[in-house]
């Protein structure tokens, strides 16, 4: 008898062996991601019959991401988005060399290397720790920085103050690139940029438009200094406790709806990109062999390398293919 | 036979506020109720909103600046301030009470915590007014009733967290808050004009103020009044963020301290046990309404309230008109910023929906709440002054009616005529 | 016997301590954290969690403290209103509440604490073991019971006191 999850407050008897999932992430209604998950909850409901149900939660309702992988540690139904750079600092480190800079050249890169065995391997690691992949195939997006200031080279870029999210990958990151990073909490950053605290900081196209960040700064980069791709992760015990059926069922509407996702992004970034021209964005167009070079010293710091499992960076690039 | 999770944890709280059971533990206690009805949640979700509570960059303002005022009272700041509102005001009828509503003004552009400056005021100035033949409810209520002043004026703790809240740039509502925070003023010192005439409470002195007196007291202020000019400006100049701005002030205050010969070890001590016991007991709250705020998002609530005030009202200010009634009465029950957690999500969206400006909007909503501070059962503001003036309640509040009137008609003025929540905003062409 | 209360006293004010320590580092670390971004165009990267870290200590090691002062603030209009020996009957309900709330904290706290343990959680930057951040949780749940009920028992003894005075 398999019952996990809860039931919805005032569910009948009939309910009762439905499996309630609560989909939390930090994205807004209508972005890429809510679209999919939208999705994602249609393909379940039908797939299942009705016996798997699951609840979105957009704009961070549940909880911030932290909050989540928590919830889920201690065995809440819930699922959320998160990437290498924070598996990294779950007991996975290897996992952060895929959010390092310029790792990827195109997205088939990612894709070989989500298919690979040496990413598998990472995956069943993480599982050890208690947390569960079940799709890997979403995108987030191409990143690049929004400033105050032109950015036209790599010495422009030298010194200003960067927003990256806390965490050591993404601090570094910038770091090689001869920026200051500077973390703090994506809420503070359209008053940080307007105020001029920060000079600038860095999402994808569609997060940029989204949060009207445009209005604070007027140049974007087209640094895409990380192809980030996402993943979604459940506890490992309560996927363990679902049947066979259940977890193919919400596996594959994963995959499925992970593709809508990647449709709906690339549509929305082009018009982003479009709409922040109107609203009179400087779009810049960089020499990006100048920013690769910079980045490979961020796979030989000491501080990673010293983690990382042994010639992690050859393998990795063998995997992917490049 | 079922019963609502959500209404049977609502009832337990109600119950419990009643009580006296510490408003925290009330507030959890229906969150933790929540959680016993649902036992297939985990349990630690519950620890966690209430650290999600305090662990927000945000918040912070909140020590900073009960921190901030509370050192301005021990560093010889606030006295020197005083000093130059009673040369102000001296002619005025009703002397001290008007030095009381002039110094929580001018307080303002130092300090964001309307707590510190109803304790200080409380302490330093009723004393004065009662040996002047003020009566004791009428001191206590000028004083707790203009300490609503301070956190208009910019920089105040509310401002902070209802523009994180809402994603409304803080700088502007730091500005926007200048105007209902002079027609405060204003408007309380003519009220207290016409009732010290009726009790015949004489101005300080006869004749006319001197120009040597004036520009005595201004040099002695001029330092703290500087303090206003630094924080607008170094968070305009994006030197820091206004949240930094608290430790900017503290660090000033205590400079100034120094300055002055005026800040020991003792009273150094004495004003951190005085930020510690505040701040913690706000924060608490505050915690424990992310916890409950938490409970009413996973059963959709907010969603659902939505759904239903739109359904039901289509008039922008019959909107306006139910929402001051709501938080005027959630107000009354719950502190502030922990009310303003659970609420400003919900409503904001709708506010904008029906075409209300964001500022605007901000206004009223942080009006009401501080309106809150000085009504019974709960008003923070209230216990604090009689707590220390040792007035009782009950008097206070007979004594405090014509400013409650006073302030019906200062939030109506907010809430339906723009010029007194945007107008400053549109002078420096923000807005 | 003074002696004795004086040792009570000066360990209830532990809490205190911790608390004022954390916030003084707090106001520190925020203010150079300005000066090192404005000044220096150097950024400290690991402010923010160190500053999340400092409040959580300032909050819970604060609060206890507060019960000790009166520093919680509760709706009491209703309950004063109420004849003498109800009051003191719901007084003492109230007081139960609390700790039955307080116990529920601490119990679910040291879950989460264990769970930091477990899962070896540390800050991102600094690599702070979580369970440090949060152990104040419990540990100021502990001690806002031992405060509360200390406070409890002498304005009760007060009261006591009163009205054998009275009787007199
Ligand atoms: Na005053
Ligand atoms: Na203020």
């Amino acid at each position: 008898q398999e019952n996990t999850g809860n039931a919805a407050s005032g569910a009948g008897d009939s309910a009762a062996e439905q499996v309630v999932i609560q989909l939390g992430y930090e994205n807004n209604p209508g972005e890429a991601i809510d679209l999919g998950c939208n999705e994602w909850a249609r393909l379940v409901e039908e797939k299942s019959g009705g016996t798997m149900k699951i609840e979105v939660f957009p704009s961070s309702q549940l909880g911030a991401k932290v909050d989540l992988i928590d919830q889920m540690l201690a065995g809440a139904p819930v699922i959320t988005l998160a990437d290498g750079a924070f598996y990294a600092d779950r007991g996975v480190p290897d996992f952060g060399i895929l959010f390092g800079p310029y790792l990827f050249s195109d997205w088939e890169e990612c894709w070989t290397l989500t298919e690979s065995d040496l990413y598998a391997d990472l995956c069943s690691d993480l599982e050890e720790q208690g947390l569960k992949i079940l799709t890997s195939n979403w995108i987030y997006g191409d990143r690049h920085i929004l400033s105050k200031k032109p950015i036209r080279s790599l010495a422009d870029l030298k010194g200003m103050k960067i927003r990256v999210p806390s965490n050591d990958i993404q601090v570094e990151g910038m770091q090689v690139l001869g920026a200051n990073p500077t973390p703090m909490a994506l809420g503070d950053v359209y008053t940080a940029l307007q105020q001029g605290t920060i000079d600038g900081f860095e999402q994808p196209i569609t997060v940029i438009y989204a949060g009207k960040y445009y209005e604070a700064a007027k140049y974007l980069t087209l640094t895409e200094h990380v192809k980030n791709n996402t993943t979604w992760i459940c506890g490992t015990d309560f996927f363990n406790s679902l049947t066979a059926e259940q977890q193919q069922i919400l596996i594959e509407c994963g995959e499925e709806a992970g593709i809508y996702n990647n449709e709906q992004y690339f549509q929305q970034e082009e018009e982003a990109l479009n709409a922040l021209k109107e609203a009179g964005v400087e779009v810049i167009e960089i020499d990006k062999d100048e920013f690769r070079e910079a980045a490979q010293s961020f796979y030989q710091l000491d501080k990673f390398t010293s983690v990382w499992s042994d010639g992690l960076y050859d393998r990795v690039k063998e995997a992917m293919g490049a | 036979m079922s019963i609502n999770p959500v209404a049977a944890a609502s009832i337990i709280m109600l119950v419990l506020l009643f009580l006296k059971v510490p408003v925290f533990a009330s507030v959890f206690a229906a969150a933790a109720a929540y959680f016993f009805l649902m036992p297939d949640l985990p349990q630690q979700i519950v620890v966690q909103r209430m650290l999600a509570g305090a662990e927000s960059i945000p918040m912070l303002a909140i020590p900073f600046f009960v921190c901030a005022g509370t050192f301005m009272n021990y560093s010889g700041v606030t006295a020197r301030v005083m000093q130059f509102c009673e040369v102000l005001t001296g002619r005025m009828t009703g002397g001290l009470a008007q030095v009381n509503v002039l110094l929580s003004t001018l307080m303002g552009g130092l300090s964001g915590s309307n707590l510190a400056d109803a304790a200080m005021e409380a302490k330093m100035l009723v004393p004065e007014m009662e040996k002047r033949g003020f009566s004791k409810e009428f001191s206590s209520v000028v004083t707790a009733c203009s300490a609503m002043i301070t956190p208009l004026i910019p920089p105040g703790i509310a401002m902070i967290v209802y523009g994180s809240i809402a994603n409304v740039s803080i700088g502007n509502l730091f500005i926007a808050g200048i105007g209902p925070g002079l027609l405060l003023c204003v408007t309380m010192m003519l009220l207290v004009s016409i009732i010290s005439h009726k009790r015949n409470y004489k101005p300080l002195r006869t004749e006319r103020m001197k120009a040597s007196d004036f520009m005595r007291a201004l040099k002695e202020a001029a330092l703290p009044l500087c303090l206003p000019i630094i924080i607008i400006g170094g968070i305009r100049l994006g030197i820091f963020t206004p949240t930094e701005a608290g430790t900017v002030a503290i660090v000033y205050s205590l400079l100034l301290g120094v300055i002055y010969h005026e800040l020991t070890m003792d009273s150094f001590i004495k004003g951190m046990k005085e930020t510690i016991i505040t701040t913690s007991g706000i924060m608490l709250i505050i915690c424990a309404a992310n916890a409950f705020a938490w409970v009413l998002t996973r059963e959709r609530i907010p969603q659902m309230i939505t759904e239903l005030i739109v359904g039901l009202i289509d008039n922008k200010y019959i909107f306006l008109i139910a929402v001051n009634i709501f938080l005027l009465i959630v107000g009354m029950f719950i502190e502030g910023t922990a009310a303003m957690i659970v609420l400003v999500p919900l409503l904001a969206p709708i506010a904008a929906a029906y075409g209300i400006h964001e500022i605007q909007f901000a206004m009223t909503v942080i009006f009401n709440m501080a309106v809150g501070c000085i009504t019974p059962p709960m008003g923070t503001l209230m216990f604090v002054t009689c707590g220390i003036t040792k007035c009782k309640i009950k008097n206070f509040i007979i004594e405090a009616r014509p400013f409650y009137v006073l302030l019906l008609v200062c939030l109506m003025l907010l809430t339906f005529v723009p010029i007194f929540s945007v107008g400053v905003l549109q002078l420096f062409g923000l807005a | 016997m003074k002696n004795k209360g004086r040792l009570l006293e000066r360990l209830l004010n532990l809490d205190f301590v911790l608390s004022g320590a954390a916030f003084i580092l707090l106001v520190l670390v925020t203010f150079v954290g300005v000066i090192m971004r404005y000044l220096f165009n150097n950024p400290l990267t690991w402010q923010e969690e160190m500053q999340l870290s400092l409040i959580i200590w300032v909050v819970f090691f604060g609060a206890s403290a507060a019960f000790r002062t009166g520093g919680h603030v509760a709706i009491e209009i209703i309950v004063d209103a109420m004849p003498k020996r109800l009051r003191f009957v719901i007084e003492v309900l109230g007081y139960l509440v609390t700790c039955v709330v307080l116990i529920y904290l601490l119990r679910s706290s040291i879950d989460l604490v264990m769970q930091m343990v477990t899962t070896g959680r540390t800050t991102n930057i600094l690599r702070i073991p979580q369970q440090f951040v949060y152990g104040a949780f419990p540990a100021g749940c502990v001690l806002m019971i031992i405060n509360y009920t200390y406070s409890m028992y002498h304005s009760h003894l007060k009261r006591k006191d009163a009205e054998k005075e009275e009787e007199v």
